[in-house]
């Protein structure tokens, strides 16, 4: 919405926030956008019945009127810093199609098929797994962007896309594994392939859960001797020929305004793994498996089965720990059974990765009451200090004091070791030459297609 | 017309018990549908996830489960809408269908036109060196599964000679071209006949062997005629009839075989969608997908008897 909005300001309680229209938004099929859609758009996102899938996220909001046609006043139930990037961010339905509808029908009508919206281009047809074609929106407010047509075609096969790029067929591929991008990469050095890459920071953090229910786990220096024990950068290095980045902590570093990389470190260093390891009185078995008491230090590791990084990292993840004393074993489920055990706690150790919101803040994920099934806590991880801290940051408005909180929070997570944090994820995409753009546009989070209104086709 | 119509009536109840099978296998395998929340990434609250699973009827047995599905299917012929996209499963069947069913008619077609020449010869030349080399690359072939096959043929004909794609059902912006269609078709055709010629193969053979040793024959050579004669007037027709019952019984394994080549060659088909609707635990897409194989093969079985009652007159039913 920071584009159909002029402005939006709050009370300094932070409760009561105006949002400002542009005068001249108008839906694709010319009908002028105003407020009165917003108003509709929050009346069925906040009605159970609608069935929104996000609704929860939006909890504090409590009322939304209009104000005039280009004016829309959000009345909050408590404050909370996520709204700018959150509410404001969801798409504005229209209420001339859709109102007259009842909530429970919503998700049943084709408006999915066909939607109506404000943005520069329009869906024209949409073959399913196949393709999706765009075409310029003509009652835009900006204008009327260059490139005349956009087919996104839907390609499976990786080897398939590459072939694509190098025989100049396709402009764009977005989001391409490591592999391709090696090839790509190669094959642009060469003079196969004309095309620009791009490898920007994502959203994404990728570790390995940790479940604290699990004997032994819920041990501060097990999990500290197992980020020490395990040789996370060569593993990483060697996967991604050095570059991908290796995580520090839960705030992935494509969150350039948050990411604080002043956190305690874990080299890998086995002989501060195994002295550790003997301090807290865990001494080798006859198996070469340390134990203390009833418990032996013995765990299945989860992969989701769909290949990928995970099954080359899980093997060595296993050899290191073996290295100090640690037995893994590795169990490959399907993804759907992957998330049931994981969110069931029926699981010792778990790869996986989490992020993806533009905001750092933690709560569902790291908050004591959020364990799973209530939230989104699967480690059923249980710190007073990384509380308070989540609790202030959402409270917070100005941004140098959530800043603070929030390495705040990077730094204790980085000491109390949730998850066995491996690396942070890397969007990688190929860009014909011919196709001419601001490459400052490609921001983490929001991929290439920002600013796709102010492509231009040229000469390679 | 009667047999017919006793038969169908008769695959109401084989279809009732497939369907309670199937239902059952998918209602007691680990793993909900993710698909309806399967992006963590927008952290969808666990409460809206119960509320889902609870719009769904998905936190019931899965046998009320069941009943719900079959209730919608007799009263409304509704096979229900995906978990994925909300859209109903008939509509994303009936357009990823006519893939499918291009290449599998394209793979029985020449399965039929190579293995029946070569059963046929191998039978006449028994224990020939012909006759072996063809049983032991029928039993290689055989031996191969389809989706290593698939592979295999992938890195040599696309990857290393690119000779052909390595996937897809059309190039891009090649939609609706009936030659970019068949060039894409190559090696997942290629890939299913081969597997599928052994069997082929071995039975028009066994079939063969059979007639040449009728007394009928002899007789034709006793009255003069030539051995093609023999051969292709008197033995063939009758050595091909037990083959128009395989067509019925080859349409399970084809069925199946799709499923992997489409997977492994990325053709959004039938056999794609379905592999998807397992891993994302789409109920409704999963279940409308076994009952249309299961009808199939049931048509086809159906098919095949009345061809062979139509082919060979003294075969009667009643």
């Amino acid at each position: 919405m920071p584009d159909a909005a002029t402005s939006w300001r709050s009370t300094p309680d932070g409760l009561h926030w105006t949002v400002d229209l542009r005068h001249d938004l108008r839906f694709s099929d010319g009908v002028p956008l105003t407020s009165k859609d917003v108003v509709f758009t929050w009346q069925a996102a906040l009605d159970p019945a609608t069935g929104y899938p996000y609704r929860g996220q939006f909890f504090y909001i409590k009322k939304v009127t209009a104000e005039g046609p280009y004016r829309v006043r959000f009345d909050l139930s408590s404050r909370n810093a996520l709204f700018v990037l959150g509410a404001l961010n969801v798409p504005i339905l229209p209420e001339h199609i859709l109102g007259r509808i009842p909530h429970a029908r919503i998700r049943a009508t084709d408006f999915g098929e066909r939607p109506v919206g404000s943005g520069p281009y329009v869906l024209e047809s949409w073959k399913h797994d196949e393709n999706l074609t765009f075409v310029p929106n003509p009652h835009w407010f900006g204008g009327t962007p260059t490139v005349k047509r956009m087919i996104f075609q839907i390609v499976l096969n990786d080897q398939a896309r590459t072939d694509a790029m190098e025989q100049g067929v396709a402009d764009v591929d977005d989001a391409i594994p490591p592999s391709a991008y090696q090839i790509l990469q190669a094959d642009d050095k060469s003079g196969r392939a004309n095309v620009l890459l791009l490898h920007i920071p994502d959203l994404y953090t990728i570790f390995i859960q940790i479940n604290f229910h699990r004997p032994g786990l819920g041990d501060l220096a097990v999990r500290r001797a197992m980020m020490y024990g395990w040789d996370r950068k060569a593993m990483v290095d060697g996967y991604f020929r050095g570059d991908e980045q290796l995580a520090t902590s839960i705030t992935p570093a494509g969150l350039r305004r948050w990411y604080d990389p002043n956190v305690m470190q874990y080299p890998y260093d086995p002989a501060r793994a195994n002295a550790l390891l003997d301090a807290a009185g865990y001494r080798r078995g006859p198996d070469g498996v340390r134990r203390k008491g009833g418990v032996r230090l013995a765990y299945t590791l989860d992969l989701q089965g769909n290949g990928g990084a995970g099954q080359d990292f899980g093997a060595e993840f296993q050899a290191d720990m073996k290295a100090i004393g640690i037995a893994i074993s590795i169990r490959t489920l399907d993804y759907a059974t992957w998330v049931e055990r994981t969110n069931a706690g029926e699981y010792a150790l778990a790869y996986g990765g989490w992020g993806g919101t533009p905001d750092p803040d933690e709560l569902t994920f790291l908050g004591c009451d959020q364990a799973s099934p209530i939230g989104n806590n699967m480690s059923y991880y249980c710190d007073p200090r990384m509380d308070r801290v989540l609790e202030a940051g959402l409270k917070t408005l100005n941004y140098a004091k959530r800043r603070a909180l929030y390495d705040r929070m990077q730094q204790i997570y980085a000491e109390d070791v949730p998850d066995l944090y491996l690396y942070y994820d890397y969007y990688r995409a190929a860009v014909s030459r011919r196709v001419h753009f601001d490459v400052k546009t490609a921001l983490p989070g929001q991929y290439l297609w920002r600013d796709v209104q102010h492509w231009q086709l040229g000469p390679l | 017309m009667a047999y017919i119509l006793r038969r169908l009536l008769g695959a109401i109840p084989l279809l009732f018990i497939v369907s309670v099978i199937s239902y059952a296998l998918m209602g007691l395998a680990p793993g909900g549908p993710t698909a309806i929340f399967a992006t963590q990434t927008r952290r969808m609250s666990p409460a809206a996830r119960a509320e889902f699973i609870h719009a769904l009827g998905l936190d019931k047995p899965w046998y009320v489960q069941y009943f719900y599905w079959l209730k919608n299917l007799v009263l409304h012929g509704s096979l229900g809408y995906s978990y994925v996209d909300n859209r109903p499963v008939i509509a994303k069947i009936l357009e990823r269908l006519p893939v499918t069913i291009e290449m599998l008619s394209l793979a029985l077609l020449f399965t039929v036109l190579i293995a029946l020449p070569i059963g046929i010869y191998s039978a006449i030349k028994r224990n020939s060196v012909f006759d072996y080399a063809a049983t032991v690359l029928a039993f290689a072939s055989y031996g191969m599964p389809v989706f290593w096959l698939g592979i295999i043929l992938i890195d040599a004909f696309a990857v290393q000679l690119r000779w052909f794609p390595t996937s897809g059902a059309n190039s891009i912006g090649g939609e609706g071209n009936p030659t970019d269609r068949l060039y894409h078709l190559v090696l997942p055709v290629a890939t299913l006949t081969i597997v599928s010629l052994a069997a082929w193969i071995r039975y028009q053979r066994g079939a063969m062997l059979n007639v040449l040793g009728e007394l009928y024959l002899r007789t034709a050579r006793a009255k003069g005629l030539t051995e093609g004669r023999v051969i292709f007037g008197h033995a063939l027709r009758n050595a091909l009839l037990p083959t128009i019952t395989l067509l019925g019984l080859s349409l399970p394994g084809l069925f199946s075989g799709a499923y992997f080549i489409e997977y492994v060659f990325s053709i959004p088909g039938m056999g794609y969608l379905g592999i998807n609707a397992v891993f994302q635990r789409d109920y409704p897409t999963v279940m409308a997908l076994t009952m249309l194989t299961a009808v199939l093969v049931i048509l086809g079985n159906l098919a095949a008897d009345v061809a062979y009652g139509l082919a060979d007159p003294r075969i009667r039913y009643d």
